[in-house]
């Protein structure tokens, strides 16, 4: 909290009662933007998995339900959306907070140009320009426009009203399930125009496929489940906060989950294995491609909802990485330029435009040199992905460690499970980085130095970290200043008292 | 009675604190000076606080020399750092002191440019059920000077000072 002379209000509690159960439920949706990830991940599971794409979807929801606990208790004594960057600084100390910091920040950087993309093409594809979206000069050059777009509006601090962007999720929502209904009808039906299966029970089963194809799967499917936790976060603002927010959160993970595994299974219904298989180079195209088939003149509407999912998602990824960027150079971590606010839009400009700039870099290389950029970028985010979160559950168990044999409750939550969840998502890590070691593993079969392209990304980007921290740590150490801690157990006990209408102001 | 200026250190609002001064001054009214600190962009997200710290960290920095300026010329001041966005926070604190006045500093902005960027004196002026004073800066060059730039106390006062002369000559315009 902060201590602010000459005033009396509050600091940075949030707004109570500002969040109601719609916008509560959205967020949980919205922030892993369903059509999107759906868009971009589906493809590649099936490829890797086939029919067992579901299993594979619901068994990496495990992990992440199990460290969003940790986020969420993390958050209860840090109330101050800080995230992995400032918890795992306090709980671990400075090295594994700054690497941490490293590679949320750069997760959110390097998403960005799969997002603008995503954006871009499938908006392309609804407005029935097909011609232009396989030109990929023109693609890319409008992706380029979208992020420096999407960046501005980031710095001039523009919002979307909350009612437009329950609106568009919704309908995003909506949309895929409309799909998956039709798709799913029409299997049955005996329908379908392409090789069309009965969906079976045993889909579900996540350990269908086995092996380095499975792991490439739930990898896959973390990186579909990407920012769900912050749906538990901000519980605490909704309206009525003992029961609203649970339900929302509950109602959110169940329609999103309901969402994932359905479209999984009306797509594998639908399509067949076989399809997807041979199709599986055309990426995300592959689930236009699908939308087409299932929905003829209808697919515009599934097309629209990936491409604003997309666009959404660009300005709510921005936003967490500047601000990461921000908070890092506040605490000397990195450049104090990149704290810089822009004193007109009271936006942290110099963070936001170098985000903007390292994304457009980012897009522009690894789709010169790599085949499959969409599916190499998003599992080496994912190996980044894993490991913060992996962190952050480390992170929850060592910082509330002198809580933990307090209750049962407080073992289990605080302790076993983001535990379990750190534990579930390193040995996905290191089994990924074992099979991605051999390229023949790998979805394209391409090697980089003799290894599998995520990987080389992934550990290239890790590296660079290091490397950065380290001259960093030489260049200025105040950072490294920062001692590890535990929760202040009167902190504990303040959390439920806390109420924020005292604002009187007086002079000074 | 008091009076309410939002107070950002843009050229706008130093010209506007020159203003409120005399103001509350002539007419004994307490100086409430407003900074709002709620980031734009949402809660959602990580690391919300470092971006509302930074916010708040430049209000009080801006406040604390308004402030200083306002009692060197012998005037009242109320000082609320709100969490609300900058609009809502002049609104929220006129009402709670019952103002009689808003007092603003505008950016000089083409209109267009204010309805994309989004504009506090415009939404003031639409919304208020109390008068609005908006102040422009000195003239076009003042608009390039940032708004954390370290300006010393003692040349606030002066700069408070100097606005207090030609403001009859310039009220109407």
């Amino acid at each position: 909290m902060t201590s602010v002379p000459e005033k009396s209000a509050p600091a940075a509690t949030l707004k109570p009662g500002a969040i109601g159960f719609v916008s509560s439920m959205v967020i949980g949706l919205a922030s892993t933007s369903p059509a999107y990830s759906l868009a971009a991940v589906i493809g590649p599971i099936v490829a890797l998995v086939g029919i067992y794409a579901p299993g594979a979807l619901l068994a990496s929801f495990v992990p992440m339900l199990l460290i969003a606990s940790a986020f969420y208790y993390l958050n209860r004594v840090d109330s101050d959306c800080g995230t992995t960057f400032s918890w795992v600084t306090r709980a671990m100390g400075p090295w594994f907070g700054w690497i941490a910091g490293w590679a949320i920040g750069m997760t959110g950087v390097l998403v960005v140009g799969s997002l603008a993309d995503v954006g871009v093409k499938y908006f392309l594809l609804a407005i029935g320009a097909d011609d232009l979206a396989d030109n990929v000069i023109a693609v890319r050059a409008m992706t380029v426009a979208l992020i420096l777009l999407m960046t501005a509006i980031c710095v001039i601090g523009t919002e979307l009203s909350a009612h437009v962007q329950d609106v568009l999720i919704i309908a995003q929502v909506l949309a895929l399930l409309a799909f998956a209904g039709i798709a799913l009808f029409r299997a049955l039906s005996g329908d379908s125009s392409l090789d069309g299966t009965t969906p079976e029970f045993s889909w579900l089963n996540p350990f269908g496929a086995g092996g380095a194809a499975l792991t490439s799967a739930l990898l896959l499917g973390v990186f579909a489940y990407w920012g769900w936790e912050s749906a538990v976060n901000l519980n605490e603002e909704t309206e009525g906060s003992s029961s609203t927010p649970g339900k929302a959160a509950i109602v959110s993970t169940v329609v999103l989950l309901a969402t994932y595994v359905s479209v999984a299974v009306a797509v594998v219904a639908y399509a067949g294995v076989d399809y997807l298989v041979e199709n599986a180079d055309q990426e995300e195209a592959i689930f236009a491609g699908l939308a087409d088939e299932v929905m003829g003149g209808w697919s515009w509407v599934v097309l629209l909802a990936v491409s604003t999912s997309a666009i959404a998602s660009t300005q709510t990824t921005i936003i967490p990485a500047s601000r990461t960027g921000l908070s890092m150079a506040r605490r000397a971590a990195l450049p104090k330029s990149l704290a810089h606010i822009h004193p007109r839009f009271r936006t942290p400009d110099v963070s936001t435009w170098l985000v903007a700039g390292i994304a457009i870099g980012w897009y522009l290389v690894v789709n010169a040199i790599s085949e499959n950029a969409l599916f190499d970028s998003l599992t080496a985010l994912s190996l980044l992905i894993a490991f913060y979160y992996g962190l952050t559950g480390f992170a929850c168990a060592i910082y509330y460690r002198r809580e933990l044999t307090k209750s049962v409750k407080n073992f289990l939550l605080i302790g076993a499970g983001p535990v379990i969840g750190a534990i579930l998502l390193f040995w996905l890590l290191i089994e990924s980085i074992i099979d991605m070691s051999n390229p023949e593993n790998s979805y394209t079969g391409v090697a980089w130095f003799g290894l599998g392209p995520p990987l080389v990304i992934g550990v290239g980007i890790f590296l660079v970290g290091v490397l950065f921290m380290i001259f960093w740590r030489i260049h200025d150490r105040r950072f490294w200043l920062e001692r590890p801690s535990v929760v202040d157990p009167a902190l504990l006990a303040e959390m439920h008292g806390a109420d924020s209408k005292d604002r009187a102001g007086d002079g000074s | 009675m008091s009076i309410v200026l939002g107070y950002d250190e843009s050229p706008g609002a130093r010209r506007a604190l020159g203003y409120s001064i005399d103001l509350a001054r002539l007419l004994g009214d307490t100086l409430v000076l407003v900074y709002a600190d709620e980031p734009p962009g949402g809660v959602r997200g990580e690391e919300f606080k470092a971006h509302f710290d930074a916010l708040a960290e430049m209000g009080r920095t801006a406040l604390g020399r308004a402030v200083e300026a306002a009692e060197a010329a012998g005037v009242t001041t109320a000082v609320e750092l709100v969490d609300a966005k900058p609009a809502a926070a002049l609104l929220d604190t006129a009402e709670k002191y019952d103002a009689r006045l808003i007092v603003v500093g505008t950016w000089g902005e083409s209109p267009l440019r204010g309805a994309i960027l989004g504009s506090t004196p415009h939404k003031l002026l639409h919304w208020s059920t109390r008068p609005v004073l908006c102040v422009p800066a000195e003239d076009k060059e003042a608009h390039t000077v940032t708004a954390v730039e370290n300006a010393s106390p003692t040349v606030k006062v002066a700069g408070a000072k100097k606005a207090k002369k030609p403001r009859k000559t310039k009220q109407g315009e």
